[in-house]
């Protein structure tokens, strides 16, 4: 990652912290005490520690997702279509094959791969070669997704006796094991870090990666160089909406079993920030991944203590991320402290010395 | 001009820098200890090649960037400019080489944003606002009519709302970047006697430029910058070009036209009747038809926006386009960039750093961005060979002479003169067959610019037709064998190399045709 990049990560999280510490405030709760609290939760006992890598891991797969398609420069904000389709094609495979755990399960999830490649396809070619319908395009898919994954449970895979829109449990071959029973945290840590070290591989050490970053930073000069944009643009959003895929399929299949409607809480929308806190680097998104766990984790045992709520935390992720996306941010900062310490130095030092430059010291 | 007077000593100066300095990370110094003096009522001509420091200083003045240290004088009052509007508020204003104006917006509308006179219920006061405009460019002589569309204006003209814009923020401190890069001979004259009007009236001007013949039109004093600093403080009397050359690049350059070389007999090229419909129907390119021998380097002559780009974006398949192109009998419209490329066709976009380079990237990666997938740089579809790509790129840079710290450096570090080197070096070695270059030296320096050039040559020595794009006339001039002008997409006439003047392909540019000048076809 670029170093001026990850500077404006770091600086972004100390700064959302510190921000977030003042609506804490406003609350009337001790922001330090809230922190602590995550900090304990996290790192205080060995279950809590695997809740929140139970929550990190389809945050890892959309996250990573969302950073092939920003590092090609395709904006690819259907991921959360892209991870219902994933889960229910996962789940309708694992409900149907036979096959017994291993390849129960890593069938199931090629097949929530290919479901959301397909889906991410389709918005693509509909949109054609401009880019900038692409956005609304697959944004529109999210909609379809939800509605489209309901009509199909419903209709086909409708759990008798369920007050909830769910199928039955999917083929025991097909489930996705957990390390320990009490805890969500599963096997999908394999495929999550196996995605990882693909995805960085693919990026940065083969040609077609390579020219997908190249397209990514200047698409035009691709193009006169020879690339094939469209075919790009079209691999691009197939990987993209084969890893957000995969994360709808890995908290089916390990977690739920089964699909059961409204089983994301916007894991596709929560990789784009993943993705942008991580500056789209592979293995940024493992640590952002893991820290966007610890608060979702910390939210939901943080709201039955009754300590901060739930919508609490989405205010620090929103912070983050605002953070991150406008640099200007750090423009005007710089700028305030400049004349902050111009303003200082006009008053105490008076004229000026000789022969100093009024911005060296 | 020749009756002013240049009374040197006892003016006041307006403008002074101390020991400027300033420093890109990795990078050679870009500014070392600069002091530069401007007077009231100069047009004071800033010399020096892309890349020596000029750019750097001029933002610094205009308060684009701060400098690592030194101290910057208007009006005697030491000044930290923290951005250009700190710099606006001093009276100094730019006028860029890229004008920046909004072409859907008015002439007054344009002069006026960010500076409007509103009623107190926040009104525009429309009627005031072109009021001060028009006696304003009474009081200039700049033509101009307020309610005109930006968009409908010419260059030149839109170059005088910028003008106008500065006045009608009270610059007095006028500082021009290359002001004449897109203009023709006659537009430049015209700008030429606006300048002249401003000094009359006591503003100051900053005007910066590599091109010589300018200097001795308008200058009264000029200071020339190289490798980051001043050289030195000179006028048109005191100097003359050839010394001038060398005080910017430090040694001679050769400015003779090309030596007579072989051209083959059949054409690697013939365009028949190419013509690119644009989306609103216009043509772009009109009909235009040429033939392009090995060996040939053809230049086309043009005033920007009539039909140059267009031409050679549909050559190299990023454009569709109806009529013929066979590249050696082999017809290639319907072809894709890549296919085009493979049959040994290099291309060099006049858009550098839009189309020709992604600045964002390293060197290295620029230097493959049209062969990342052939061997040897991949060593597979799987793997890229980075190692032999950067041991590859020292060894371009080092062929190139490009001036950077090493092949990892980001493009956007580097000058416009070594990133147009990595588009070249780029190219070049693609470019077996056919080479088309839009704008090689544009914005580039002297001695780059030199190199550029006979890169250029030694492909056509080598067999190679060159299609050479290029708004500097004196450049075409230089190296081509024939040159064809375009005017509104369509070819106004062909001119043999020996027998083209600036003059007469000036008046083809207009629209004339090739009546009095020699012609060939």
């Amino acid at each position: 990652m670029n170093k001026s990049r990850l500077r404006l990560s770091l600086f972004s999280l100390a700064l959302a912290l510190v921000l977030f510490g003042f609506t804490i405030c406003l609350t009337g709760k001790d922001p330090l005490s809230v922190y602590w609290a995550i900090l304990v939760g996290s790192f205080g006992s060995l279950k809590g520690f695997l809740n929140v890598l139970a929550y990190m891991l389809p945050l890892i797969m959309t996250g990573l997702g969302a950073a092939v398609a920003f590092q090609s420069g395709v904006f690819n904000i259907g991921g959360e279509g892209q991870v219902l389709v994933g889960g229910l094609a996962s789940v309708i495979v694992g409900l149907l094959s036979p096959l017994p755990a291993p390849w129960g399960y890593l069938v199931a999830l090629a097949a929530g791969f290919l479901a959301g490649a397909l889906w991410a396809l389709l918005p693509t070619l509909l949109a054609g070669r401009n880019l900038a319908s692409l956005s609304v395009a697959t944004i529109m898919m999210n909609s379809i997704a939800a509605l489209f994954t309901e009509y199909i449970v419903k209709q086909f895979f409708q759990r008798e006796g369920a007050s909830n829109t769910e199928t039955v449990v999917v083929n025991e071959g097909s489930i996705l094991p957990r390390f320990f029973p009490s805890t969500q945290f599963n096997y999908g840590i394999f495929i999550a870090i196996f995605c990882v070290v693909l995805v960085t591989w693919f990026l940065y050490k083969t040609p077609c990666g390579f020219s997908l970053r190249a397209m990514g930073n200047n698409a035009r000069a691709m193009e006169q160089a020879g690339l094939p944009i469209y075919r790009r643009t079209l691999l691009a959003m197939c990987i993209s909406g084969g890893l957000f895929a995969l994360g709808g399929s890995i908290q089916c299949l390990a977690v739920y079993k089964r699909f059961v409607m409204g089983f994301s809480p916007g894991y596709g929308w929560d990789g784009i920030t993943v993705a942008t806190l991580a500056a789209n680097s592979p293995v940024g998104v493992l640590l952002s991944a893991f820290l966007f766990g610890m608060l979702r984790s910390a939210s939901i045992s943080m709201s039955l203590s009754n300590a901060v709520t739930t919508e609490m935390i989405s205010v620090l992720q929103g912070l983050i991320v605002i953070l991150v996306a406008s640099p200007g941010t750090w423009t005007v900062l710089d700028n305030l402290f400049y004349r902050a310490k111009e303003g200082i130095k006009a008053r105490f030092i008076k004229g000026g010395k000789e022969g100093a430059a009024p911005w060296k010291n | 001009m020749a009756e002013r007077k240049c009374t040197q000593g006892g003016q006041e100066t307006v403008l002074r820098c101390e020991g400027l300095c300033k420093c890109y990370g990795g990078l050679v110094q870009a500014n070392d200890q600069v002091d530069f003096e401007l007077r009231r009522g100069e047009v004071h001509a800033f010399l020096g090649e892309n890349g020596a420091g000029k750019s750097t200083l001029m933002k610094m003045l205009y308060g684009m960037e701060q400098p690592d240290s030194g101290r910057i004088f208007v009006h005697g009052r030491e000044q930290a400019f923290r951005s250009p509007a700190d710099a606006i508020a001093q009276g100094i204003g730019m006028v860029h080489q890229e004008l920046m104006l909004i072409p859907r917006l008015t002439v007054m509308e344009n002069i006026i944003l960010g500076n409007e006179i509103k009623t107190k219920t926040g009104r525009l006061r429309k009627k005031e606002a072109a009021q001060q405009i028009q006696e304003l460019s009474q009081a200039y002589g700049l033509e101009a009519d307020p309610e005109a569309l930006v968009e409908k204006l010419s260059i030149g003209q839109r170059q005088r709302v910028e003008i106008l814009k500065l006045l009608y923020r009270k610059a007095d401190i006028l500082i021009f970047d290359e002001p004449t890069a897109l203009l023709t001979p006659q537009e430049s004259d015209a700008l030429f006697d606006v300048l002249r009007r401003l000094k009359d009236m006591g503003k100051s001007v900053l005007f910066i430029t590599h091109k010589l013949r300018e200097v001795y039109q308008i200058a009264d004093r000029m200071t020339v910058i190289r490798g980051g600093r001043i050289v030195g403080v000179t006028t048109p009397q005191e100097t003359d070009v050839s010394g001038l050359t060398r005080m910017m690049v430090g040694k001679t350059v050769s400015r003779d036209r090309r030596p007579p070389h072989p051209i083959g007999e059949e054409p690697v090229l013939a365009v028949e009747g190419l013509t690119v419909l644009e989306r609103n129907g216009t043509r772009s390119v009109d009909g235009v038809s040429f033939n392009l021998r090995p060996g040939e380097v053809l230049g086309v002559a043009g005033i920007e926006g009539n039909g140059q780009t267009q031409l050679a974006q549909a050559l190299i398949g990023l454009r569709k386009a109806s009529g013929s192109i066979r590249l050696q009998g082999r017809e290639l419209t319907g072809y894709s960039p890549k296919q085009i490329r493979k049959l040994g066709v290099g291309s060099i976009p006049d858009d550098r750093q839009g189309m020709g380079l992604i600045l964002s990237m390293r060197i290295y990666e620029n230097l493959i961005l049209n062969r990342y997938e052939q061997k040897p740089f991949a060593k597979n579809a799987l793997l890229e060979d980075w190692e032999g790509v950067r041991e590859y790129a020292r060894e371009q840079i080092r062929l190139f002479s490009i001036a950077a710290a090493n092949e990892s450096v980001y493009v956007r570090t580097l000058s416009g003169g070594n990133q147009q080197k990595i588009v070249a070096a780029r190219e070049l070695t693609e470019a077996r067959r056919l080479l088309i270059a839009a704008q090689p030296t544009r914005g580039v320096d002297v001695a780059s610019a030199d190199a550029i050039q006979n890169l250029i040559l030694e492909a056509a020595t080598k067999g190679c037709a060159v299609l050479l794009i290029s708004s500097d006339l004196d450049e075409l001039i230089k190296i081509s064998d024939r040159i064809m002008v375009m005017f509104r997409g369509q070819v106004m006439g062909f001119v043999e190399g020996d027998a083209a003047t600036r003059e007469g392909l000036g008046r083809m540019m207009l629209g004339e045709t090739a009546e009095e000048t020699p012609r060939l076809q």
